[in-house]
């Protein structure tokens, strides 16, 4: 015999329906990932090598202290001054630039309080905050936001079902005592984000 | 066999109802009265506990960006914005966080939208929300991340009156519904026009970031989209842009608009004003001098805009009687081999009635974000209280103490107010009854409230030297005095620790010891009026508050 169609409808409707009522939302970050980081990394790192301010440097020049300076937000995304500090410090002591750094008897020196306010995010370099001293320059950074490219879907009343925003940071070194700018590049950061703007 | 079919629909009968009930189980929304009112009388601190709470307990509950909101805004009411902090940091991620819903489908349908998406608030809530993180970010000075919190609110708008011909209401709501039937297309299927938004305080906010982050171009850019979205704030725009004031005055007043189920079966969404629209102007005075400043914006325009809502409901109007028709067409089919013809309208009904109960709109709303909301910029001068009002409306009225917070001396400095709708004594006085952290000697009193005194600071080495200079022993140490209020189960907040969820306060009977900003409606509740005397709990604090009573007496002020 034939199920019955109206109760197999219904049935459905009811699992459905119980399916539904449970669990929560789908999640679709819309973070940083780290290699957007690391990339920025090789490319300050890069940057910083064919610089003036380090290509004459060698391991047995005076002493640079790094440490951080001004971090602006003008992006059109809320960044706490932790994010800020986060993004930053995290480039500054990665693994391509600690060691252009160290062939330059430069490091990053962190005072010993946010050295251990970024390790609670994941931030560290034992060696910025071992051996603090008062930076002989800043890193400033600005957040900007570039560009936002979108997917558009077909259909005509949904906008976008998938987006990348790509931020800028602008970098600037300067001397700590007189604030002169002595390097300055731009680096971009990725982020994807997906789902339809309207959710 | 007249009899099988008959007996099958009787189950299938049973199971529709079966099924309209447990749909219905998950309950439609209900705003709540307590709450409205409580806010509506400027009294936010049991709902602030209570919902700090339920928020912490909501991580990924399909009500969970609602709840947090609703923390969000009472902490913010309340002047302890910081004790909200990991709820405004929530909201503001899921606000940015897109394609939640994606993935609700058919569920919504069948269950209902309130029990099946993720409640992300219409355009204008979430607009609002935005608003009130970039408030919060000026509160605290941090106008880089008010800008971008305030750009984040002006996203775009997707604008239907080409189609319904008017632009608000329920009335074109069907209209849009009607259109979109005419579609096959399984989304809305009806072209809208993309419009800027409209949104006038974003615009006010960011135009003042800028202004204070000196981006020149910004600035002219974000006044002249403020001046084409609302002409009638020439005069505030001016004002921006001219500069000469030290403090933004973010003033939030009455209750939203009630959202409601509308329409033909209550399938579509239509908004009832809670505190009727007027153009009253909020009188600001200070240092004798009183200025008008226009209503920025009325929620009960936004939300009835179409262009501010999503039109889910319209959309999922449009879903369940394509899906009433598909079921009901099933039912005919499979009734038909028996010839049972008179039944195949059974079987419609039974699958609409299970969609009838089920595509009812979704009405959740944050029902305690305000009805209107007003920036006045002043310069204040130190020492000097401010005075709100919107004119003609007496119970609105609240004085802020001279005590305005300030980190720095040439700082811009934002407090944010939501004013009572009723009259309160407190919410005029003006008077500071308690010694607190921001306002020292307001009482007169040296002697913590819980020894019998009118001080209600956190404990310091500077707090304990003035206690014992008023009768505490010199033997009392910041440990011992720390023990004291721990012996009464008081929690002193941390001010190192931002995101600390303050519970109600002492004064209040909670069991919290801290001070809300001064420039709040929650510090004017807390210190305007005088609160019954402390009943020790414990016995060495019963035991030192006699002590100190009788050797003070006749010596006590």
């Amino acid at each position: 015999m034939r199920a019955p169609p109206p109760l197999v409808a219904l049935a459905a409707a009811l699992a459905f329906s119980l399916g539904a009522c449970a669990g929560g939302p789908a999640r679709r970050t819309t973070t940083y990932t780290a290699a957007d980081l690391i990339e920025a990394s090789h490319k300050m790192a890069a940057s910083l090598a064919a610089s003036d301010l380090l290509a004459d440097r060698t391991a047995d020049s005076p002493p640079m202290r790094l440490g951080l300076g001004d971090l602006e937000n003008r992006s059109n995304e809320r960044l706490s001054d932790m994010d800020r500090r986060a993004t930053v410090a995290r480039v500054l002591i990665s693994p391509p630039m600690l060691e252009l750094l160290a062939s330059k008897n430069a490091s990053v020196v962190l005072p010993p309080a946010r050295a251990e306010e970024l390790q609670r995010f994941g931030v560290s370099d034992a060696q910025a905050a071992a051996s603090y001293e008062e930076p002989t320059h800043l890193v400033d950074a600005t957040f900007r936001s570039l560009t936002r490219t979108a997917t558009l879907a077909p259909k005509r009343d949904k906008p976008a079902d998938a987006r990348k925003d790509y931020f800028l940071v602008d970098f600037v070194i300067a001397e700590a005592d007189t604030r002169r700018a002595v390097w300055a590049d731009t680096f971009e950061f990725a982020r994807i984000a997906k789902g339809t703007l309207a959710d | 066999m007249r009899t099988r079919p008959t007996i099958l629909c009787t189950l299938a009968a049973g199971a529709a109802v079966s099924g309209a009930l447990l749909a219905g189980g998950c309950s439609p929304y209900q705003p709540s009265r307590k709450l409205m009112d409580e806010v509506y009388a400027g009294q936010f601190a049991n709902a602030r506990a209570e919902f700090e709470e339920r928020a912490a307990d909501s991580t990924g509950s399909k009500d969970e960006l609602l709840v947090r909101m609703k923390a969000m805004v009472l902490a913010m009411a309340d002047g302890v914005p910081d004790s909200a902090a990991r709820d405004i940091d929530r909201v503001y991620e899921l606000l940015r966080t897109q394609g939640i819903n994606r993935d609700a489908g058919g569920g919504t349908v069948l269950v209902g939208e309130k029990d099946s998406r993720f409640w992300k608030g219409e355009p204008f809530e979430q607009a609002m929300a935005y608003h009130m993180i970039a408030v919060n970010d000026a509160l605290h000075g941090d106008w880089d991340n008010a800008r971008a919190d305030a750009n984040n609110a002006l996203f775009l708008l997707k604008d239907f009156s080409g189609v319904t011909g008017e632009r608000t209401g329920v009335a074109a709501r069907e209209k849009l519904l009607e259109a979109a039937e005419q579609s096959d297309d399984d989304g809305l299927g009806v072209t809208g026009t993309d419009v800027v938004s409209d949104f006038e305080p974003a615009y006010v906010m960011k135009a003042i970031a800028c202004r204070r982050l000196g981006l020149a171009n910004e600035l002219d850019e974000t006044i002249g989209q403020l001046l084409a979205a609302a002409p009638r704030l020439g005069p505030l725009a001016d004002r921006i842009r001219a500069g000469g004031y030290d403090t933004v005055i973010i003033v939030d007043y009455g209750m939203a608009p009630e959202k409601v189920a509308a329409g033909e079966d209550g399938v579509l969404v239509g908004y009832r004003e809670r505190t009727e629209s007027d153009s009253s102007p909020l009188l600001v005075t200070a240092g004798g001098r009183t200025e008008a400043f226009d209503v920025v914006t009325d929620l009960n325009r936004l939300a009835n805009d179409l262009k501010w809502n999503n039109l889910q409901d319209v959309r999922q109007a449009k879903s369940a009687i394509g899906s009433a028709l598909m079921l009901g067409g099933v039912g005919t089919a499979a009734l038909s081999d028996h010839k049972e013809t008179q039944l195949a309208g059974l079987g419609a009904a039974l699958a609409g009635a299970l969609l009838k109960g089920t595509a009812t709109a979704d009405t959740r709303h944050c029902e305690i974000l305000p009805q209107r909301t007003y920036i006045a910029l002043a310069s204040i001068a130190e020492g000097s209280s401010i005075e709100l009002m919107i004119d003609g409306k007496p119970g609105s009225r609240v004085v802020l103490s001279p005590a305005l917070p300030r980190e720095q001396p040439d700082t811009l400095r934002a407090i944010y107010v939501r004013l009572p709708g009723s009259l309160n004594a407190w919410a005029g006085s003006g008077a500071v009854r308690y010694t607190n952290d921001e306002v020292a000697d307001a009482s007169g009193s040296r002697l913590p409230w819980i020894l019998g005194g009118r001080d209600v600071r956190t404990p310091t080495w500077d707090v304990l030297a003035d206690y014992q200079g008023a009768g505490v022993p010199r033997s009392m140490t910041l440990q011992g005095l720390e023990d004291l209020y721990r012996a009464e189960g008081i929690e002193i907040a941390d001010p190192r620790d931002r995101g600390q969820t303050l519970g109600k306060h002492i004064l209040e009977g909670g069991g919290w010891l801290y001070t809300p900003h001064a420039g709040s409606t929650g510090f004017a509740r807390l210190y305007g009026q005088d609160h019954a005397p402390y009943r020790p709990k414990s016995d060495p604090v019963r035991a030192l508050a006699e002590q100190i009573r009788t050797e003070t007496e006749g010596v006590m002020p």
